[in-house]
């Protein structure tokens, strides 16, 4: 990869094929896939309207930019304007575990600790300053729950006394937890099994769509929940995905409202999208309620989204009027052109970044640009497309 | 209806790995080897039995309780005769296997036995049941063009075997691949068509045409089962 200030000289401010997408990075655009774009912001509009939970199915080839649209979504900025006011959707990020022994333990530890303990805390104590009386909030927690212990213990996270709350965030991790804590918290258990810790995890997402650590929102907010690579439960054993997608469609079943679960999963060639549902078991496609497929780009998609790209990483100086430079169109024609035909591969984001770099860096090591060319068909015609070798550039 | 023909017990020769599986995977809650056992003659070349014996670690009760039942039968096991070895030499001078690897060991043998048994008539043919895709590429395939010993099979293709003979309902048969595809010691290399694909992406082809399998031989199946 070339550095920053090598970019610079080609008139951007940064790499805009730099492969990683970031969360929360002020760089992270949406560029081409117009249509993804279209439906996504259909969907999330919805979502924002509505009360009722929505699973949403995304499905691409590897590399197609699921990863990319959770962290676009996850930035407040970039959500849809849908004419009135709501709160800022809560948003929860999680890869699927790779291990299906302790799938359900690693999820759980990863919901909790991406809201943050702290944060359930505040929240919870915003609930319980809010109730008529402290009591009643201790009612309404037991009564989401369903269970008087995992009640307490997660009303006491919310204790002003930040000992008390302390000693009851031990209890969210601890599965058994030693006599003296659950005498001092007045509990007879912890969260033990997998079922209570998805409980746990339901009732935090109703606490939540309501109250944030300072207020009680004025209006229920969204949970966005982005499950990503759901693809690796291919690597669970009979033993073990039954009872992660078992627990993960009760959580989608004990959380009626303000849920949206998102579920992301490369596939391989296009008819293994029909093994989808063996894969993550009847338990959860059954409560699939949309699916949205990125396809692979054509070329002129595949145009359009180098553009976009070079478009909002351009310097704020440049002067260059060919809005593809460093490349010209034909050049990029020629690329995308041996990628699909030569190369056989799909024109993916992923795919395409990583040639636009390669092809960058290449001219750059051939001081092209110092001689004041672009990236033109001439160039292009000279690169042998071979998966991993440009040495005949 | 052929009413006078009567199938003989297939001969299955085991490998290492596919012994392995054999002794983890169930259907109806029974291990593998033991209804593998009934159903087939099976055989154990003496290299593959010490090398599956050799892996047992500490912890395998499923691997051990497999040991003990084949040593209790010691028609399986299968020790190498003179012209085993003879056979197995002359392969490599007639350059069947570039070198003679300590890996291939256990598959140069069974391959040697198989290609003595068929000859001595003692096999009409005979199975080999390996997961080793590089050995098969390598050797197998080409001594089975040349000598016709019988059939190369992986532990997915017995279980679409048994789908079929044996009627096992769907959800086994389903459960059996699931946990087949999942095991990272199943090679993907035969799905990966020379591609330069993700591990995750040559076992959702594996899945999908093994999948494919099934749902064919149902067809065939209830045609069997209607049909005169």
């Amino acid at each position: 990869m070339k550095k920053h200030s090598d970019f610079e000289k080609i008139g951007l401010r940064l790499n805009p094929f730099g492969v990683k997408p970031e969360m929360g990075s002020e760089n992270l655009t949406w560029a081409g896939l117009k249509k993804v774009k279209g439906n996504f912001d259909s969907l999330i509009g919805n979502c924002l309207k509505a009360m009722e939970t929505k699973v949403v199915l995304h499905m691409s080839r590897w590399g197609g930019g699921k990863t990319h649209t959770s962290f676009y979504y996850s930035n407040p900025k970039n959500l849809p304007s849908i004419g009135i006011d709501y709160p800022t959707p809560l948003n929860l990020f999680v890869v699927t575990p790779q291990e299906g022994e302790k799938a359900s333990d690693e999820f759980y530890k990863k919901i909790i600790e991406g809201i943050r303990i702290t944060y359930i805390s505040e929240s919870i104590n915003t609930m319980r300053s809010n109730s008529e009386n402290d009591r009643s909030s201790l009612g309404e927690i037991q009564n989401y729950c369903k269970s008087e212990d995992i009640g307490r213990i997660l009303w006491l996270l919310g204790d002003p006394n930040p000992e008390i709350a302390y000693d009851a965030s031990e209890l969210i991790f601890l599965p058994k937890p030693t006599a003296s804590l659950k005498k001092a918290l007045k509990v007879r258990r912890g969260i033990e099994s997998t079922s209570d810790k998805f409980v746990v995890i339901s009732t935090l997402f109703k606490i939540l769509s309501i109250y944030d650590g300072e207020k009680k929102l004025d209006t229920q907010r969204r949970i966005f929940l982005w499950l990503d690579e759901i693809e690796s439960l291919i690597y669970y054993s009979t033993r073990y995905y039954k009872p992660f997608t078992q627990a993960l469609r009760e959580l989608i079943d004990m959380t009626p409202n303000q849920l949206t679960f998102f579920l992301n999963f490369s596939f391989a060639e296009r008819d293994t999208i029909s093994t989808l549902e063996f894969i993550i078991g009847k338990a959860l496609s059954d409560r699939i309620n949309e699916k949205i497929i990125s396809e692979e780009l054509d070329i002129s998609g595949a145009i359009e989204y180098v553009g976009d790209l070079l478009k909002f990483f351009r310097a704020s100086d440049f002067k260059e009027t060919n809005e593809f430079y460093p490349f010209n169109k034909e050049a990029l024609k020629i690329m995308f052109d041996n990628l699909e035909n030569k190369l056989k591969e799909p024109l993916m984001p992923r795919i395409i970044n990583k040639w636009c770099e390669k092809i960058i860096t290449r001219a750059f090591e051939k001081s092209y640009f110092s001689l004041g060319k672009e990236i033109d068909e001439n160039f292009m015609n000279q690169v042998s497309f071979r998966d991993e070798a440009m040495e005949d550039i | 209806m052929h009413r006078k023909i009567k199938a003989e017990k297939l001969n299955l020769i085991i490998d290492t790995n596919s012994l392995n599986h054999l002794s983890t995977l169930e259907f109806n809650q029974r291990k593998l080897i033991k209804l593998v056992l009934e159903y087939f003659n099976v055989y154990i070349c003496q290299v593959v039995f010490k090398e599956f014996c050799n892996g047992i670690g500490k912890a395998n009760q499923e691997n051990k309780t497999t040991r003990n039942l084949l040593k209790k039968n010691d028609r399986i096991i299968l020790y190498p005769t003179k012209i085993t070895s003879k056979i197995e030499e002359t392969l490599f001078k007639l350059e069947y296997y570039g070198s003679r690897s300590e890996k291939d060991k256990g598959e140069r043998f069974m391959v040697s036995t198989a290609i003595e048994m068929v000859y001595q008539d003692k096999f009409s043919q005979s199975i080999l049941l390996t997961e080793d895709q590089s050995a098969i590429d390598k050797f197998l395939k080409t001594l089975n063009n040349d000598f016709h010993f019988g059939n190369i099979w992986k532990t997915l293709d017995l279980i679409s075997f048994l789908y079929f003979k044996l009627k096992i309902n769907d959800d086994e048969a389903e459960a059996a691949i699931r946990n087949l595809v999942a095991n990272t010691s199943t090679s993907t290399k035969e799905f990966r068509n020379d591609k330069n694909i993700a591990d995750y992406e040559a076992r959702l082809i594996m899945l999908n045409k093994n999948l494919k399998r099934l749902k064919n031989i149902k067809e065939i199946r209830s045609v069997l089962a209607g049909g005169n």
